[in-house]
Order: structure tokens, then C-alpha cells, then sequence
């Protein structure tokens, strides 16, 4: 059991988060967390690498000292605009028709899958197989020993701009510590946030941060889409400020205190003061204008996401709705605009499926270094690290963590 | 803006028979749309486009007054409503609160025209006093949910119509809404698509919604003869609709469109407008325009928008900032001069803290821009 812990690291929009979990017998334990509010980056991209250190290394000093471990090496949480996804299927005859598929064959085929032609700025960032299918018969889950003549696999590939993926990295290479493997926010936040059994009924996972707002859908526990769109809080505060005419720390006070992701005619009327301060003096506004903001903003945001979803699944197979996580899932009704949205029962994910401090497992604006902790040890547990991308590897990582698929490059 | 950018739609039975007005009055208008459950109505509906929804529901009959009613069968017939709006520049959705067709689909409809980023105006009615208190609350329960989801809102009290309820046969107090309502969404819709020789566009139309909390009211004048500038202003300022001037006494900004045959002579449009400067008060701020089109022959029609006190809950409480901004540009007490007051559009190009990182573009749009300013929704500050 005495497994080294893992240490995940989300450099975010809002803030920098590390997190120490190790696994014990009950499951995946946080025993140490650290965090500080966020400089230099935007959008959910580091865009000045010494101020993002700064926030770093304060945010690991003060997780070194509440799980009293030494940090050497961190898992690294990366996300951006610049992340997209592209499925695409690879085939290869079988050679033996007696002894069926072999694991050669399963991995040639994935090799040939992932092998899409990319622009030479970007890199594939994850991998994952959806289904084997052989000769006619599609969605196989395990193809290993069946008699076919051509064996194919779908996969969907996560890619993104290189440098801008390193520049997270660059930020703990400053520091003198490594990185132990890059993984996108997206299949972090999933992990923590629903369950096996929603995987299979088919859900949406939405975490919606300060600067990005990520996707992940699974249908019968197939990752069928997974990405972002670069709109988040932010943009929520950066509307109230403009709109209102408030500066933009009153409109982040603004849409904290008294936001709402849905219009209430109800209160319509009623006016909230917002306070003076350096270089402002102070006004009221109605809240019928707040929410008039924000509603406009939340609803294109969740259309946008919706219209995203659209090419790759449809929202029928959708069988446990829309989870929504991230900072900006702490808006009030923010899951009925949603459900309207979507036309699906959607909640509140929390990172239920790790134990720990009560901050984290019912605060969603830590789902994302919450799965990467279980993303982490997960790959400790079958002895994965981060391999040089040779395309070789095909480490079953992602196969224990999907339950039985998938691999990184 | 060209007519054909424009779609104006009459939703309910009250709202196909204000905008059968402007359809019959000008004849071929290819954007004037009439939608309503009642097959009846429709059939006697002068408007080019005619959409009966809710056909499986309710085979062409009424709603019986349910807005529910009104709403599922818009909502059933979504796809056609989109239709008729996708690729419009601008929806006037027109209906009368109150009864079922309307107010059930009037939400419907600017729902779709904002899904398709459309920017609306909706033009509506308020129910009689006479027509008794379930109707009443009815038109307040949409109106409510209109105001948030649409670009500004037109709202004409029908008991505003009448000077004394009771004087008139009911069927006549009918008639004169709609003739009213008629002839505002015509010189709305003049006002719009005609340059003018002072022009005054969709900016500044919303700006105007944006200064009044998305809510106006209006008022209109109209006259005929050789003393018809004065007249209309008589008639406009004399009437119910703004209180006998009341209404403009009171309010903080104004719109005012001056329509007239190609005859108009810039000494009535002065004429009019001096009378109106004579009843502001002498902070409002006034946005004027002007338009001379053979449509409205020999007749001259003054529309007046402007903010309402009754609806902007606490216009008393208005910030100090705002009160000094709005003094800058006020009209002389005399009403001797008026000058067309340039106001702001929100500038579409202000991103805030988005300003100098990389856009997140979407479909050639750039979602950094606030919602509100692309979608064109106005804001109250």
C-alpha cells in the first residue's frame, strides 16, 4: 500500500491548486492541499511564466506543509482554447484466422488510428479507443482472441498547440521539479465528478472554470467527446463591468453575491448598491440588469457547448444529464439553465470520488486537481510515467482508468 | 436598413390585427407576419405571411384565453416560427397581452429570435382595465418573462387609449387600439428602413431602450391640411396616450420621429419639435429623426418613445453620475432650440479585460464582446 503520493497541480484562470492524495484502504485520500489566487495566466494558459511560479510555489509550499511531504514531482492539469479532439478509425487485416486477434494487431490498429496528420504546432495530448468493430460487427469491447479478417478501432484524439502546452510546463521546470505527466482538465474533472454508472448511462461533464469551460460526454462508458471553448466566469464578470459601468473586482463581488445563472422577475425591481472604491464612487444597479448579463452570457455559453456536442453525440443517448462542475458551477439555478439548454436533468458534480478535507470534496472549484490526484495515482498504480512520445508505448493507463481502454502516447 | 431585414409579426389575435393595419395600408410588404392559432382570424388576415400553429393541438380554433395553450402551440410549430425569423436583422414581434395566443407565443418567438441572435423589439398592448383582473395579471406574468428575453420593450396600457372608460362602445375601443398600435409600428417601421433627412437608426433605437431600462412607452400624433404640423403635435401631446403630456413632462429620454409625405417641409419638423421641447422637462435628453416618405401621403405622423415613469421602478433614485450626464445634453427650458443629441451605442469593439489576449472566436464572432452588446439586449444602468 506504501505507494508514493501524488501531487496534482492546476495552474488556473482564478487560481493555482495542489493537491496531495495518496491511496489508502478506502479509496483515494487528499492529505494535503495548497493554493493561491492565479497571475499570468488567462483563459486557462499560462501567458507569464515567472508570475505563474510565483503562485506555484506558493501554492506547493503550503501543500509540502499540510501533508508534510517533499514535492519533487508534480502531475500537471493543462487546458486551453487550442485543445480540440478528432476521432478517427485504423484498420488491419487479421493474419491468423485461427488463433484471432492478437495484441500486436489491437496496437497496429491503434497505431494507424492515431496517426492523423496535424499541424507541425500541435501534438496529440491523449488518445482513447472507443470501439473495436471486426468485419461487420461493430462496437466489439474486447477483441483479443475472436476470428475476424480486418480488425478496426475508433479513437478519439486530443491535441493541442505544443508550446502552449509546455509553458505549463515551463512554470514547474523553473521551479526545479518535474512533471510527471500532462493531462487535460477536462478527463481530470470527469474523473472526479461521476460515476461508473453514469459513464455507461451516457453524461455530459461540464466544468466551467474562470477562463475555459471543458467538456467531457461518455455513452456506454466510451468517451464520445471531450474539449473546451474559452469562455468561462470571466467573461461573466468581464459583461457585468463593462455593462454596468463598475469596476471589474465590484462585478466579481457583484456576480458572487448576488448572480443568478436564470432572470427573476420577481426581484426585478430591486436595487443593489455597489460600493465606492479607488477611482469609482459608488452606484446603484437593478438587479433586473445583473441578471439580464449574466443570463445572456451563461445561456450562449451552454448553446455554444450544446452546438459543440451536437457533431459528435446525440443528446439522447444521454441517460444521466448534464454534471456540472467547476468554479462556475457554484452560480445560483446555473443547472436549470442547463436543463433548458440541453433538455436534460442536469446537477451539481462535486469530487465525490475522492475523501479528504470537506474544502475539496464539496467545493466544485476543485474537481479538476481532484481527478488529476486519482488520474495520478491510477498510472502509478501500473507503473506508467511519462514516456518519451515515441508512439510506442501504448501504455494500458487509460485502459485500468476507463475500466478497460484507451492509451497515451 | 432594408425592409427586407426587418420582420414585423403579429402574434395573437390582437397582434395579426395591429400589424394587418401596416400590411393593408402599404400593401406589398414581404415582411409582416401573422401568427395565431385561429384559423378564422388568419384567413382574414392582410399580412404576406400567415402561420397557423398549434394545428395538431387546436384545429385552427382559439386558445380559450390559456397562454399555456398559446405556448405549447407555439412551441409544437417552433420550426416554422424559426424560419420566418432566421437570417432577419430585426424582429418586431407585436401582440396584446392578456388573452392566450399571445402570451403564450410572444416569449416563444423572441425566444427563437434570440437562439438566432437576432436582436427583437416587442411591441404590446396591456389589457383594459374593463376586461377584468385574471387578464391583468396574465399580461404582467408574460411581460415579465417578455422583458427579460427581449431586446426592449413597447408598452401601450390600452386604457391609456380611451380618455374616459365608458364613453365609447366597447368594439370602438377595440378599433382604436388597433389603429393606434397600427399606425406606431408603421412609423416605427418608416423610421427604420427609410433614410431620413435626419437619419435615426436601429443604434439609436436601442440605445434609447438601454437609457430607459429596455421598457417605453409611446405616443402619436397625426394630421392632415395645411396646419397639420401643429395639429399632430396637439394631437400628440393632448392625448391619452402620454397623458396628456404628462408622460413627457416627466420623462428622462425621448425618441422622436417626425414621417411625412415627400411634402415634408423642414419648418413643420421644427414646429413639432418645438412644441415638444415645450413640454420636457429640462433634463430630458431627446434623440430626434426625420422622414419623408410618398407612403404616408398627404398626412404628417409624429411618434414619440420614451421612458415611462411607472414602469422604471425607481427612476427617483437615479445615481448622481447619471443625473449630470443627462444634464449635459439637455434642452433649453425655453423649448426654443433643440439640437439632435449624439448618444452612445455601447462600442462593439470594448472587450474589458479580453483586450489584449487572444479572441475566442466562434462562427466569426468574437464571444469576448459581451453577450448583451452582440445580441444587442438592452441593459438599464
Amino acid at each position: 500500500m506504501a505507494r508514493a503520493p501524488v501531487v496534482a497541480l492546476e495552474i488556473g484562470t482564478t487560481k493555482t491548486v495542489a493537491l496531495v492524495g495518496e491511496q489508502q484502504e478506502g479509496g483515494v485520500v487528499v492529505i494535503g492541499m495548497g493554493e493561491h489566487p492565479s497571475t499570468g495566466v488567462r483563459k486557462g494558459e499560462v501567458v507569464d511564466i515567472e508570475n505563474a511560479a510565483v503562485c506555484v510555489r506558493s501554492a506547493l509550499a503550503a501543500a509540502e506543509k499540510s501533508a508534510d511531504v517533499a514535492i519533487r514531482q508534480v502531475h500537471l492539469a493543462v487546458t486551453g482554447g487550442h485543445i480540440h479532439s478528432d476521432a478517427n478509425r485504423g484498420s488491419v487485416p487479421v493474419a491468423d484466422r485461427e488463433h484471432g486477434v492478437s495484441a500486436e494487431e489491437t496496437a497496429g490498429a491503434e497505431g494507424i488510428a492515431r496517426s492523423i496528420q496535424l499541424p507541425p504546432d500541435r501534438e496529440i495530448l491523449h488518445s482513447f479507443v472507443q470501439y473495436y468493430c471486426l468485419d461487420e460487427q461493430e462496437r466489439v469491447q474486447r477483441p483479443l482472441g475472436m476470428e475476424g479478417a480486418v480488425l478496426s478501432v475508433d479513437m478519439l484524439m486530443l491535441h493541442g498547440v505544443s508550446a502552449r502546452i509546455h509553458n505549463g510546463v515551463r512554470v514547474v521546470d523553473s521551479l526545479l521539479l518535474d512533471v510527471a505527466d500532462v493531462v487535460f482538465s477536462g478527463v481530470c474533472s470527469a474523473l472526479a465528478v461521476v460515476t461508473p454508472e453514469q459513464r455507461k448511462a451516457g453524461v455530459v461533464v461540464l466544468d466551467i472554470g474562470g477562463g475555459m469551460t471543458e467538456y467531457a460526454v461518455y455513452v456506454g462508458d466510451v468517451l464520445m467527446a471531450l474539449g473546451g471553448i474559452a469562455v468561462g466566469g470571466d467573461h461573466v464578470t468581464n459583461d457585468l463591468a463593462l455593462g454596468l459601468s463598475i469596476p471589474p473586482a465590484r462585478a466579481e463581488g457583484l456576480k458572487r453575491e448576488v448572480g443568478s445563472a436564470l432572470p427573476r422577475p420577481e426581484l426585478a425591481g430591486r436595487r443593489i448598491a455597489v460600493p465606492a472604491e479607488v477611482g469609482f464612487a459608488g452606484r446603484d444597479v437593478t438587479l433586473r440588469s445583473v441578471d439580464t448579463i449574466v443570463n445572456a452570457r451563461v445561456d450562449e455559453s451552454l448553446r455554444s457547448v450544446r452546438r459543440r456536442l451536437e457533431g459528435a453525440v446525440s443528446l439522447h443517448q444521454i441517460g444521466a444529464g448534464v454534471v456540472l462542475t467547476g468554479g462556475g458551477a457554484r452560480l445560483p439555478r446555473i443547472a436549470e439553465a442547463a436543463e433548458s439548454v440541453f433538455g436534460l436533468p442536469a446537477s451539481i458534480g462535486l469530487p465525490l470520488n475522492v475523501t479528504g478535507p470537506a474544502a475539496v470534496t464539496e467545493g466544485v472549484e476543485y474537481a479538476t486537481a481532484a481527478g488529476l490526484v486519482l488520474y495520478g495515482l491510477q498510472a502509478s498504480k501500473t507503473g506508467e510515467t511519462r514516456q518519451p512520445s515515441d508512439g510506442g508505448g501504448l501504455g494500458s493507463l487509460l485502459d485500468r482508468l476507463f475500466d478497460r481502454r484507451g492509451a497515451r502516447r | 436598413m432594408k425592409p427586407q431585414q426587418i420582420r414585423i409579426i403579429g402574434v395573437g389575435g390582437a397582434g395579426v390585427r395591429f400589424v394587418d393595419r401596416l400590411a393593408s395600408a402599404t400593401g406589398q410588404w414581404p415582411s409582416v407576419v401573422a401568427v395565431d392559432t385561429d384559423a378564422e382570424h388568419l384567413d382574414v388576415s392582410q399580412a404576406s405571411v400567415k402561420l397557423q400553429i398549434g394545428e395538431g393541438r387546436l384545429r385552427g380554433n382559439g386558445t380559450g384565453g390559456d397562454a399555456s395553450v398559446g405556448r405549447d402551440a407555439a412551441e409544437d410549430d417552433r420550426e416554422m416560427l424559426r424560419n420566418v425569423i432566421t437570417g432577419a436583422e430585426l424582429v418586431i414581434a407585436v401582440a396584446g397581452l392578456g388573452g392566450g395566443a399571445g402570451s403564450g407565443a410572444l416569449p416563444v418567438v423572441l425566444q427563437i429570435a434570440r437562439d438566432e441572435g437576432v436582436p427583437t423589439l416587442a411591441f404590446v398592448t396591456f389589457p383594459f382595465a374593463f376586461e377584468g383582473h385574471e387578464r391583468k395579471s396574465q399580461a404582467d406574468r408574460t411581460f415579465a418573462t417578455v422583458r427579460e428575453i427581449c431586446g426592449g420593450a413597447i408598452v401601450v396600457p390600452n386604457d391609456r387609449l380611451i380618455d374616459s372608460v365608458g364613453a365609447e362602445p366597447v368594439r370602438e375601443a377595440f378599433d382604436r387600439s388597433a389603429r393606434v398600435l397600427g399606425n406606431g409600428i408603421r412609423a416605427l417601421w418608416t423610421l427604420l428602413v427609410r433614410p431620413g433627412h435626419v437619419p435615426m437608426g436601429l443604434a439609436d433605437l436601442m440605445n434609447m431602450m438601454r437609457q430607459c431600462g429596455q421598457v417605453c412607452t409611446f405616443g402619436y400624433g397625426e394630421a392632415t391640411g395645411p396646419d397639420r404640423a401643429a395639429l399632430a403635435a396637439k394631437r400628440l401631446l393632448g392625448g391619452p396616450l402620454l397623458g396628456h403630456g404628462r408622460l413627457l413632462a416627466t420623462a428622462r429620454y425621448a425618441l422622436v420621429s417626425v414621417a411625412g409625405g415627400s411634402d415634408l417641409r423642414v419648418n413643420e419638423v421644427r414646429a413639432v419639435l418645438d412644441a415638444i421641447g415645450g413640454a420636457v422637462g429640462p433634463d430630458a435628453r431627446i434623440c430626434v429623426g426625420s422622414v419623408a416618405d410618398d407612403d404616408w401621403g398627404e398626412a404628417l405622423s409624429v411618434t414619440v418613445l420614451l421612458s415611462d415613469q411607472w414602469l422604471i421602478d425607481t427612476a427617483a433614485e437615479l445615481a448622481p453620475a447619471a443625473k449630470t450626464e443627462g444634464a449635459a445634453a439637455k434642452i433649453s427650458p425655453t423649448g426654443g432650440e433643440m439640437k439632435q443629441v449624439s448618444l452612445e451605442f455601447e462600442p462593439v469593439g470594448n472587450k474589458g479585460r479580453f483586450r489584449n489576449v487572444e479572441p475566442t472566436m466562434q462562427d466569426g464572432e468574437d464571444l469576448d464582446i459581451p453577450t448583451f452588446v452582440r445580441r444587442r439586449i438592452a441593459v438599464d444602468r
